[in-house]
Parts: structure tokens; C-alpha cells; sequence
């Protein structure tokens, strides 16, 4: 890949673990170059406590760290500007991977060495291959490690030489018995998930591949500038949280075949401006992720999605497309044609390539799984030192709004990550300019961890009227934030889905319509169907009880009214169930309380309709007389038969949803119809059994 | 090599030097003064391991210095065969080979260089290394020739530490938990564009520096003339090179996926489906159906 040349010369030192020797080796090629008369400054060399590395580090001309702004002195980072100042031939950056702390005039540290090399200075310096931003769903699925400060990959091809350091994975594990790479006293909780043989095995395999590509990626671009059939990959972004994913992997493709790569999102003419709206943050983002990894990003407009984007592709001389694969497409009643035939219909000249997320051991796959809270969170938020003044912390503010996404609240971090306290920028702008950030903190924050739910996170921003939240990893370092405006949309798709599924549907996939008429009859014939063969049962029902209909006819005009009643109340309360469960209200545990209630109300409910039944029958004969001499039994029938249905009804409409979520089954899919069903068929035996007690000798 | 050596004598091991280099480097020489050394037996101009004195004295470790030597005369006819009779006794050998010696990569090392090589170790018997170690200099400004060598020589470091990997998985009964390099799997059928999707992934292939990967899926009820027309894509897919397995089986999409899993495959490359009828409209096309139960597998879709 062709990028931006820059005065100076990077040199990475790639390992696949700590403790690999990176930085021993760095200094030791530093010593030489010194040794040679090469005028060679250390910027920044951390020696872990390591006396090796102290040894090392003897001789060479370090630059004195800069201790980081508003801190009381506790972090010491890589000081540029001095180093500029010192204009070096050469200077040892350690760590490139470093995000620095807030208040840094740069966020990272490869920022940092860029300002270097661009000043033609030459850079030395280490990293570790499960750093690169590409590999990171790769480092997921083999560690399970969610790498946090990451390199994007075009720094590391941006290097003129990558030199592997590299140390047997049994060599590398007895060093860390020794206590060499880690101080006793240190919590190894991230050695202990990487510091496995077979995991290291493997990432020293991806650290040796990657320096090999680096090499080839090198000499091709030396060589061959495009001999072979110039590729060109399209990658088809939508607001789909598998799409960072899908671009992380296009992107490695790309940088092995040595294609171009491009990322196209297409808007739909004919999408809702509601569904248009509620994509739009998550779309911008991953348009925002692909920039950063140099992928170029177009927006195209049409009206159907698949045609525009096969035609984009066409008339830009596209060789492959880039696609995920519907992750709805499994849960569908009839697999007809999703997005995916549709594009493979479509562009049948060209190579389609649908990627896979990778799970790992069977968990559901890249760093964020759809319904997570980490799906949703924005890594831009406002950083504060708790050790700010007011003053200082608004100028902070006022510095970062540039590169955050929203601002409602200033995070205080430690020099760790760890989030100290929130503070509301209404109350950073009403207090006093001298006062310390610290002492206005709110430690009693809400937040919620990386692996929340998504309702969970919309529950809790509802509950406590937040504009946003803080997202904590499991050791309460800070993440990100989620912002009411992302569940916002989130919580209208879901109640959307719901409502769907309550109306014995599934959700169309798409708005109304756009949706064609053979898709909607598809997914609507499905549901009817099933209805129809259950409310069968009412015929064999009714069959079973044909002779005391021949009998008792008037029981017949009754039908229809009972059985409509158990339905109603039945899909009443489902309604209300799945609602109350959707807005976390009730709970599993809570189902005898609300059997209770639905019994009772059941028994309230249903001698209200009797009541109501009774007085319409004996009015009626009063009037016409049409029931014949036993009315008034036939009323207390209908009447008893009501408060039993109702009842049946309510707390079988009730405990479905319970019944379904305890067998792990999404109780909205527990539709109304279904209920209805149900309590149409035990309603009519409810009926002609009550009808027996009470007529029997009489009209029976 | 001799570095460490000399940290597991200073570890307490009992290490000796059973092979040297003609020309022994002066930094070396200061290292070898603490370590012993059984000279080897010189026979007719050609050093020779003198086995039978490592075998007496058994140490723990043994040092080759120079793995691909051809012995003219002696117990085996290569070096390497000694070393394997050493460790087939117990003892531990560490011993250095450079890119050139390996009989597969023999002939690309004299392309690029210029130079003949007649001594060689074969690549299975460097895959069974307990471990390997890359001694990696860059070649700062040097000859592209020397960064293709070094390249060559990480991918196959590279290799032989997965064949590694897959015997320590084995071993020990585990799952994979992920991929740390690429295999691809060609599904051919009568009907696909086999050359142009057998030279896509070769060309992928060397790119990724993996393994292709080919079946074809006879159907059970197939014609005479498929058959004919199969048998010259499957002559073309051996003379390129890749193996090819041939999947017999009533549901091509069931037999290809359990194939791949169980060959640890990352992409499938399938040939595109051409037909458009009602039922592959109610029910999708074999290739979409692929798509849909290729969990964890990228799928590579080719026009025809």
C-alpha cells in the first residue's frame, strides 16, 4: 500500500507476548547505532522493573518524560516537542500501541511518533503483533481478549523494517516463572488468559506470518507496482454491528492481495426517514471506523438496496464484494430471497465473498455480540483528571469536543482507566474556575459492564433520566459511553419487533412498504396457518359435544360469545405480561404473584361479563321471549360459564409468557392468536361442562 | 545457537557439541571453550557426527552445527538421519539448517540466488521439530533477494510451528480456538469454473502463504457425461497442484460443510448457482443454503 511518505524511518520491534525481549533488543540495536557515532536519543523506554533493560538503557541519552497535564506527577509520558527541540537522528519510541492519558496533546502514542517521523526523525520502536487493529477479532476468538489500545494497520505498514523478535513459547513461559517479565506483586490476570501454551504457540505463528507479509507487502511494492490483475474489493456497510467486523477482515484481505479496498453504504430512497434516522449514528460510526483503517467510503443513494449496490460496483470495476450474512436469514419461516440472494442474483460476473463472524467456542463471535452493551458504546467520550481545576478541565473540554461524539458529561479517569467519578458539564460550567474536579465528582455513578444487555442499558437510562452512561470492563476500567439517543432507537425497534410478534406476526424486514407483496404473504401465511389448524380443535370440540347442542339449541347462540370472551381476556393479559417482562417490571420469579392477581381479576372480570350477559338475557326475554321456559337457568349458565372462561382465559394468557421464557423462548413470540386458540377450545369445554351441571334433567 | 548452548550448560544441563562449521566464527570460539566437544569423525574430506562416542557418553543435549551435511560414507548417508538416530535414543539435539537445505524450498532459494545447493533435509523431517527458532536479521537496504529469503524463511518457520500446534492440540485432546492462518477449500462441481476458481485461490494461497484445499461433490445420480467432464477437471486440479478429494453424497451442502469443519477450513469458494426457478426461490439455492450453515467460514461465491 501506497500511503503518505514521511521523512522519517520507522523500525518495529513485533513480538507475540510480553517478555518477548522487544525492548532488550531495541536498545541493543540502539547501542550499536550509538557505538557508531548515529546522534541517538531515547524518547521513551519502559524497563518494567527489569534490571536488563536498566543496563541496556545505561549510556544511551534519554530525554527527560514529561509529566502529563493536571496530574499531580504520576504518569510520565513521551515528551515530542523536546525531542524536536533535540532533532535526533534517531529516537526509541517503546510501546507503540500506548493510548495516552487525557489532556495529551495526541491521544495515542503512534500519533506521537507520526509527528516525528515526520519531522525526519528516525523511529525505533516495539509492538506486539495482537496490537494491530486488523487482528483483533483473530486475538478475540484465540485468547478471548478484547486488545484495548490498538495500532491501526497502516502505521505498521508504514514501517521500512519490521525485525520479528522471537523467543520459543517454553523459553518465553520459564521467564515468566522467574518472574522476569511480570514483578511478583502484579495482577496477572491478562497473563494468565495469554500466557498458555497453545496460545502462545499460535500468536507467535500470527507474529511470524505478519512480519512475512510485512516483507512481502514490502518488496512487492518495490517491484511490481501492478503487474498482476489489479483487484478491487467493495465492502457493503450497513448499520449492522457485524460490520466492523466485516471491514477489519476486508481490510486484511486487501493488504495480502494488495487491492484497493472501498466501503459503500447505501441509503435507501424509499426507507422511512424514522428507520433512516435510528441507523444513522451506528452507519456513521462504522463510515467513521472504515476512514480509520484507510478504507475510502462512499455514500450511494437508490432505491433498491442489492441493485444499487451491485451497480456501484459495476461501474467502478469492482472484482469482489465484500458481505455478511443476514444473521435474520436463520430465523425466517420460508428461506426465500434475503439481501444476500438478492446481491448474488445480481452480480453474477463478480466475486461475492460472504464473511463469517468467528465465535469462540461456540460464543457468539467478534468483540461485541448485536445485543451487548459494547455494540452501542462510543469510544469518544470527554476525559478529565480528577486532579483538574474546573478551569482547566473546561479548556480540556473545549480541546476534545473536536474528537469526541458527545458531550454531556466529563469522565474522571485515573492513570489506569479506571473511571473515578462522572461530573455534568452544567455543573462544571456553574462552579467556581479554582475548584478541583475531584471535589465535585458524583462517585456514585450509574454504569453498566461490557456484556450487559441492551434493554438492560435502556432500563437502567430510562430509570435513573441519564443522557448517557458509562461502560466498565470487568476490572472497572473505562470503556466508553452509551447515549440515550443510541438505545432510543433500539428501544422503538424492539417494542416495534414485539408488537409484531403479539399480532401473531413475524417482524417484516423492512418498512411496510417496501416490503414486496410476496414476502408479507409469506410471513403472514405461515402464522395463519397454524391458527387455523389449531382452532380446528373447536370443531372436533364442538363435535364431541354435538348431542347436547341437538338437545339444547339455544346453547348454541351462546357459542360464539363464551368463546370470544376467553379469547379476549386470554390475549389481554398476554399483552399486558409481555409488556410488564419487556420493561422489566415483573420477573420470572414473580409468577405466582401474578397468577394470583389473574385469578382474581379473572373472577372479577368474568362476573362483570356474566352480569352483563345475564341482564342482556333476561331483558331480551322480557321482551321477545326468545330462550324459551327455562331462561333463567340458560342465563346463570351462560352467566357461570362466563366467570369460568374469563378466568381460564386471563391466567392462561398470563402464564404463557412465563412458560415460554423459562423454556429460553422470547415470550413476545407467545402471540396473542396463540392464546386466543387456546382458550377457544378449553372455553367451549368449560362451556358444555357447566351447561351439563347446571340443565342437566332439565333441557339435557 | 551456541548462546543457548551455553545458557542451558549454565542451567545445569549436560550439553555437547557434536557437530562444528569448518570455520568456527571467533565469538563463537569463546563460547565453545566451556562447552565439550566430540569431534567429528573425518571420512574421506567429509565430517562425519561420530555417533557411537555421542552415544556412549549420552548427554542430554547435543549441538549440530549444520544440519543438511551429506555424510559420504558412515552410518547414515545424512546428517540428518544421524541426528535422528540421536534422538532416538534420548537425547535432546539442538542444530541449525539454513533455507536453502530444505528439499522444498531448495529450488526457489537457487532461483533467486543464483547458486546450486545439492545438500538438502526433508521439509517432514523439519516439521517434527519440537521446536523451531527464526534467527532474524533484517536486511537493512540490502538485495530485495535477501528479504524474499528471510520471508521464506519466516513462513516456514511459521508452518512448521502450526504442524507443531496441531500435535500439541492433538495431544492433548483440544479444540482449536482459533485460526492463526488461513485454509481454503475449492468446491468443485461439474457445472463450476474450476480453473478460474482453483487459480484465484492458488493465487490467494501463495498470498496468505496457506493451504488449497479441493473436493469435488459427486452427486449420486450422475450423468455419464458429467462424470467425463469431472474427470478432466480433476486431471487439471492435480496438475496444478492442490489436492482434491472426492465427496460422494446425496446433499453436497451437508457433506462440503462437514468436510470443511473437520479440515479446519476458513473460506469455502463455491461456484455460483445459475438456476432461478420457483423452488430456489421458496427454499434458496444450494449455495445459499452453504451461506447460511457455514458457521464461522467465510464463503467465497465465483461467477461462472
Amino acid at each position: 500500500m501506497t500511503h503518505q511518505t514521511v521523512g522519517g524511518r520507522l523500525k518495529v520491534y513485533l513480538g507475540y507476548a510480553p517478555g518477548v525481549g522487544k525492548t532488550y533488543q531495541m536498545l541493543d540495536d540502539a547501542r550499536e547505532m550509538k557505538a557508531r557515532g548515529v546522534k541517538l536519543v531515547v524518547g521513551l523506554a519502559e524497563p518494567h522493573g527489569r534490571s536488563d533493560i536498566r543496563d541496556r538503557l545505561e549510556g544511551l541519552s534519554a530525554v527527560p518524560l514529561k509529566p502529563a497535564v493536571g496530574r499531580a506527577g504520576t504518569t510520565e509520558e513521551l515528551d515530542v516537542d523536546a525531542i524536536l527541540q533535540l532533532s535526533p537522528e534517531i529516537c526509541v519510541v517503546d510501546e507503540l500501541a500506548h493510548s495516552n492519558p487525557p489532556g495529551s496533546p495526541r491521544q495515542k502514542r503512534w500519533q506521537d511518533v507520526q509527528v516525528l517521523l515526520q519531522a525526519g526523525i528516525d523511529v525505533l520502536t516495539t509492538m506486539n503483533v495482537q496490537d494491530l487493529a486488523s487482528l483483533s477479532d483473530q486475538i478475540w476468538q484465540l485468547t478471548g481478549l478484547r486488545v484495548r489500545e490498538t495500532v491501526p494497520d497502516w502505521v505498521f505498514q508504514q514501517a521500512d523494517e519490521v525485525v520479528i523478535v522471537d523467543v520459543t513459547p517454553r523459553a518465553l513461559l520459564h521467564r515468566l516463572e522467574r518472574g522476569v517479565i511480570y514483578p511478583p506483586d502484579r495482577v496477572k490476570s491478562e497473563s494468565e488468559r495469554i500466557f498458555q501454551e497453545p496460545t502462545l504457540v499460535a500468536l507467535r505463528e500470527l507474529a511470524i506470518r505478519q512480519t512475512a507479509q510485512a516483507l512481502e507487502a514490502r518488496h512487492a511494492g518495490r517491484t511490481k507496482p501492478s503487474e498482476s490483475r489489479a483487484e478491487k474489493i467493495l465492502v457493503n456497510i450497513t448499520a449492522d454491528p457485524s460490520t466492523a467486523m466485516l471491514l477489519r477482515r476486508a481490510r486484511r484481505v486487501a493488504d495480502h492481495l494488495q487491492a484497493v479496498c472501498i466501503a459503500v453504504y447505501v441509503h435507501s430512497k424509499e426507507e422511512s426517514a424514522a428507520a433512516h434516522a435510528e441507523d444513522h449514528p451506528t452507519v456513521d460510526r462504522h463510515l467513521r471506523f472504515a476512514e480509520n483503517l484507510r478504507i475510502e467510503t462512499e455514500v450511494v443513494h437508490g432505491k433498491d438496496r442489492a441493485q444499487t449496490l451491485v451497480d456501484y460496483a459495476r461501474k467502478n470495476g469492482v472484482t469482489q464484494l465484500f458481505l455478511t450474512r443476514s444473521a435474520r436469514s436463520n430465523r425466517r419461516w420460508f428461506p426465500g430471497l434475503d439481501f444476500t440472494d438478492q446481491v448474488l442474483q445480481q452480480a453474477s460476473e463478480m466475486e461475492v465473498t460472504l464473511v463469517a463472524e468467528r465465535s469462540r467456542h461456540g460464543r457468539a463471535a467478534s468483540p461485541y455480540p448485536e445485543d451487548e452493551a459494547g455494540a452501542l458504546m462510543h469510544a469518544g467520550y470527554v476525559k478529565v483528571s480528577p486532579e483538574m481545576t474546573v478551569e482547566e478541565a473546561i479548556a480540556e473540554i473545549r480541546q476534545q469536543a473536536g474528537q469526541v461524539e458527545m458531550i454531556y458529561y466529563a469522565y474522571a479517569l485515573d492513570e489506569t482507566q479506571h473511571l473515578m467519578g462522572v461530573v455534568s458539564f452544567r455543573e462544571l460550567l456553574s462552579a467556581e474556575r479554582s475548584r478541583r474536579v475531584r471535589d465535585m465528582l458524583h462517585s456514585d455513578y450509574v454504569s453498566v459492564l461490557e456484556d450487559a444487555d441492551q434493554e438492560t442499558v435502556a432500563q437502567l437510562l430510562a430509570k435513573h433520566r441519564l443522557l448517557a452512561m458509562p461502560v466498565l470492563d470487568q476490572e472497572g476500567r473505562m470503556l466508553g459511553i452509551i447515549s440515550s439517543a443510541d438505545v432510543a432507537g433500539l428501544v422503538q425497534q424492539e417494542a416495534g419487533e414485539d408488537i409484531l410478534k403479539i399480532g401473531g406476526m413475524e417482524a417484516l424486514d423492512g418498512p411496510y412498504m417496501e416490503v414486496t407483496f410476496g414476502q408479507m404473504v409469506r410471513k403472514r401465511a405461515g402464522w395463519l396457518a397454524i391458527l387455523f389448524v389449531g382452532e380446528m380443535l373447536t370443531a372436533t370440540a364442538m363435535g364431541y359435544f354435538s348431542a347436547e347442542i341437538e338437545r339444547a339449541v339455544v346453547l348454541a347462540l351462546f357459542i360464539p360469545l363464551i368463546i370470544s370472551s376467553g379469547g379476549n381476556s386470554g390475549s389481554q393479559a398476554t399483552t399486558l405480561v409481555i409488556r410488564a417482562m419487556a420493561l422489566g417490571e415483573i420477573r420470572l420469579r414473580d409468577w405466582f404473584r401474578v397468577i394470583q392477581r389473574e385469578l382474581a381479576a379473572g373472577l372479577v372480570l368474568g362476573t362483570i361479563l356474566g352480569v352483563i350477559g345475564i341482564t342482556r338475557i333476561l331483558l331480551w326475554h322480557s321482551l321477545r321471549g326468545t330462550y324459551g321456559p327455562h331462561y333463567g337457568v340458560v342465563a346463570l349458565t351462560i352467566g357461570c360459564s362466563l366467570v369460568g372462561v374469563v378466568m381460564f382465559g386471563t391466567t392462561a394468557g398470563s402464564m404463557l409468557p412465563f412458560l415460554l421464557r423459562r423454556c429460553g423462548l422470547d415470550p413476545a413470540s407467545a402471540s396473542a392468536p396463540f392464546v386466543a386458540t387456546l382458550v377457544d377450545v378449553t372455553g367451549l369445554v368449560i362451556y358444555f361442562s357447566v351447561a351439563n351441571v347446571i340443565l342437566r334433567g332439565i333441557l339435557l | 545457537m551456541f548462546d543457548e548452548a551455553r545458557r542451558r550448560k549454565e542451567r545445569g544441563q549436560d550439553v555437547v557439541v557434536g557437530a562444528l562449521q569448518q570455520e568456527v566464527q571467533a565469538e563463537i570460539q569463546a563460547i565453545l571453550g566451556g562447552l565439550e566437544v566430540i569431534p567429528t569423525v573425518d571420512i574421506e574430506g567429509v565430517p562425519v557426527i561420530d555417533v557411537p562416542a555421542i552415544l556412549r557418553r549420552h548427554p542430554q543435549v547435543c549441538v549440530v552445527d549444520g544440519l543438511a551435511y551429506d555424510n559420504l560414507w558412515g552410518r547414515s548417508t545424512h546428517r540428518w538421519q544421524d541426528v535422528e538416530q540421536l534422538l532416538a535414543h534420548g537425547i535432546n539435539v539442538v542444530a541449525s539448517v539454513n533455507l536453502q537445505h530444505i528439499d522444498d524450498q531448495r529450488e526457489a532459494v537457487e532461483k533467486l540466488t543464483g547458486k546450486p545447493v545439492s545438500e538438502t533435509i526433508p521439509r517432514e523431517f523439519l516439521s517434527t521439530a519440537d521446536e523451531i527458532v527464526v534467527v532474524d536479521a533484517p536486511a537493512e537496504g540490502a538485495l530485495p533477494e535477501l528479504s524474499t529469503l528471510r520471508e521464506m524463511a519466516l513462513v516456514l518457520s511459521a508452518d512448521v510451528i502450526d504442524a507443531g500446534l496441531q500435535r500439541y492440540l492433538q495431544a492433548h485432546d483440544l479444540e482449536p480456538a482459533g485460526r492463526s492462518h488461513e485454509r481454503f477449500l475449492v468446491c468443485l462441481t461439474a457445472r463450476a469454473n474450476a480453473d478460474r476458481m482453483i487459480a484465484s485461490a492458488r493465487q490467494s494461497a501463495s498470498r496468505f502463504h496457506c493451504d488449497v484445499l479441493a473436493v469435488y461433490v459427486r452427486p449420486s445420480n450422475a450423468s455419464g457425461a458429467e462424470l467425463k467432464e469431472m474427470d478432466e477437471i480433476v486431471a487439471n486440479v492435480h496438475v496444478a497442484g492442490a489436492r482434491l478429494d472426492v465427496l460422494e453424497a446425496d446433499d453436497p451442502v451437508e457433506s462440503i460443510l462437514r468436510y470443511a469443519r473437520s479440515h479446519g477450513v476458513t473460506q469455502i469458494f463455491v461456484g455460483h448457482s445459475m438456476k432461478n426457478d420457483w423452488r430456489t426461490r421458496l427454499w434458496g439455492t444450494p449455495v445459499s443454503r452453504l451461506i447460511r450453515a457455514a458457521e464461522g467460514m467465510d464463503v467465497r461465491v465465483f461467477p461462472h
